[in-house]
């Protein structure tokens, strides 16, 4: 004999679901709804730190740890939080965690840390990370925060590295510092292309890689 | 649900003594760590200028250690351009620091030699100037002739990326490669002028540098970086040359 509450009464869920929510929590920020190419988020390190592929993968990575550890503690304390200072909350935590990973890097990987120079602690300021605590970490489980902190960290890290790739391909004929354009091409006249190494390049790669990435998705805004 | 303003100030008390014990701690226990690198960076920098380089191209940290030990000589001189033997890069240091703020000139000042074997084979001479946004430095490498620029070091950490802060980069550091600080018997520095040099100092190029486009007044830091240093190390060199003034 079966009560009614007990049928009613809910599954216990998961404390780590990876169901179907929580797999489209982690891809729709890699496409559908990417931080960069959708949201136009996070433009200006695109721009700063995508002239050589080891600088975006290491902005990427930094991203990705900042974003994820911050939505799970901004998660976890969301209840506490009072409204009227949850937005200088939130940053005490971002900012807090972006000096540690720059603390990291300046112990670990001192040559990159110094070509990163500011933009490192520039993460502080990238609106993707602050959005994400506001939009979606206020209001979630620490999981699902979390996992939403890895897919727009690597929604945005994919299109740092995308442009990277095309950067330093175009402008030094380089990939992570390997010469990939053979010696022969260059003797027939092709050099690498200046305007790639500059800001402009980016611009023109980022503006190309969001007009094909909404094609694809057949995503407008005019809606 | 309403929060008291009590409770808001404790919380945001609790998140500051979070966030900075957080922080202290990263910091703290990454120190030595971090010191370590500043270290080697520097010293990296010495036997870049002085152009010692590891035979199989990676410059590692513990190569870095070992080369600086063995190839490198720290002397010490004061304005008159003698070896003051029993001061050190630390009393150098404290020289500086005296006259940070001010015109005039330190006591001491450091020279780094690379030693060939038994004899000297460069020069490296650490210049210290202002850029457009701040301090900028590098070091002048000279051959043992004390005349002949070996080759030439910025650093431009606070100059703007694509401008200033192209004096880091070889387009403009291998410039220097070549030049002559003296003509005749009498010092001269070495210029950065706006445009070509070839253009500019006819008959001159071999004091002339280009300068970077956009960049004038790291430019002028770097002119005036040069010259300065150069007129500090005058009487140290002039003996070098071997010759009385």
């Amino acid at each position: 004999m079966s009560s009614p509450a007990t049928e009613l009464a809910p599954k216990k869920a998961p404390l780590f679901p990876l169901d179907k929510k929580a797999r489209k929590i982690v891809t729709d920020p890699l496409s559908d709804n990417n931080p960069v190419t959708v949201q136009v988020l996070g433009i200006c390190s695109a721009l700063a730190v995508t002239v050589r592929v080891d600088k975006a993968l290491v902005m990427a990575a930094a991203v990705i740890a900042v974003l994820a550890v911050s939505n799970i503690v901004i998660s976890l304390i969301r209840d506490k939080i009072p409204p009227a200072i949850r937005i200088i909350v939130q940053l005490s935590v971002i900012a807090s965690l972006v000096i540690v990973v720059d603390q990291f890097l300046k112990a670990y990987m001192y040559e990159l840390s110094k070509e990163l120079s500011v933009f490192i602690g520039l993460i502080i300021t990238n609106c993707i990370i602050m959005g994400r605590a506001e939009a979606f970490a206020m209001a979630n489980p620490p999981w699902q925060s979390f996992l939403d902190g890895l897919g727009n960290g690597f929604g945005y890290g994919a299109i740092l590295v995308l442009i990277a790739i095309g950067r330093e391909l175009l402008g030094s004929g380089k990939l992570l510092g390997f010469q990939v354009v053979p010696d022969a091409v260059y003797a027939m006249g092709y050099s690498n292309m200046g305007l790639m190494v500059l800001p402009p390049g980016a611009f023109i790669l980022l503006g190309l890689l969001i007009w094909a990435q909404r094609t694809w998705t057949g995503y407008s805004e005019a809606t | 649900m309403a929060f008291s303003t009590g409770y808001t100030l404790g919380f945001a008390t609790a998140i500051c003594i979070g966030c900075s014990l957080l922080v202290g701690s990263a910091a703290l226990s990454l120190k030595d760590m971090q010191d370590l690198n500043v270290e080697r960076d520097l010293k990296g920098s010495v036997l870049e200028a002085l152009d010692i380089r590891p035979e199989d191209g990676n410059a590692s940290g513990e190569w870095i250690d070992s080369a600086y030990d063995t190839r490198v000589l720290v002397q010490v001189v004061d304005p008159s351009g003698k070896i003051v033997a029993d001061k050190g890069l630390a009393d150098v240091e404290a020289a500086r620091a005296a006259v940070k703020g001010t015109d005039a000139d330190p006591e001491l000042f450091a020279v780094y030699a690379r030693k060939d074997g038994e004899k000297i084979g460069a020069y490296g001479l650490p210049v210290y100037g202002v850029g457009l946004w701040g301090p900028i430095s590098g070091y002048i490498a000279l051959e043992p002739d004390a005349s002949t620029v070996l080759g030439a070091t910025f650093f431009a950490p606070k100059e703007t990326p694509g401008l200033g802060a192209e004096i880091t980069q070889p387009s403009f550091k291998d410039q220097w490669k070549g030049k002559k600080i003296v003509e005749g018997r009498s010092p001269r520095s070495i210029r950065v002028v706006k445009g070509e040099a070839k253009v500019l100092c006819p008959g001159a190029e071999q004091f002339c540098v280009d300068g970077v486009s956009g960049a004038t007044i790291t430019g002028d830091g770097v002119d005036i970086m040069v010259a300065e240093a150069l007129e500090l190390y005058g009487p140290y060199l002039t003996s070098l040359r071997g010759g009385k003034r």
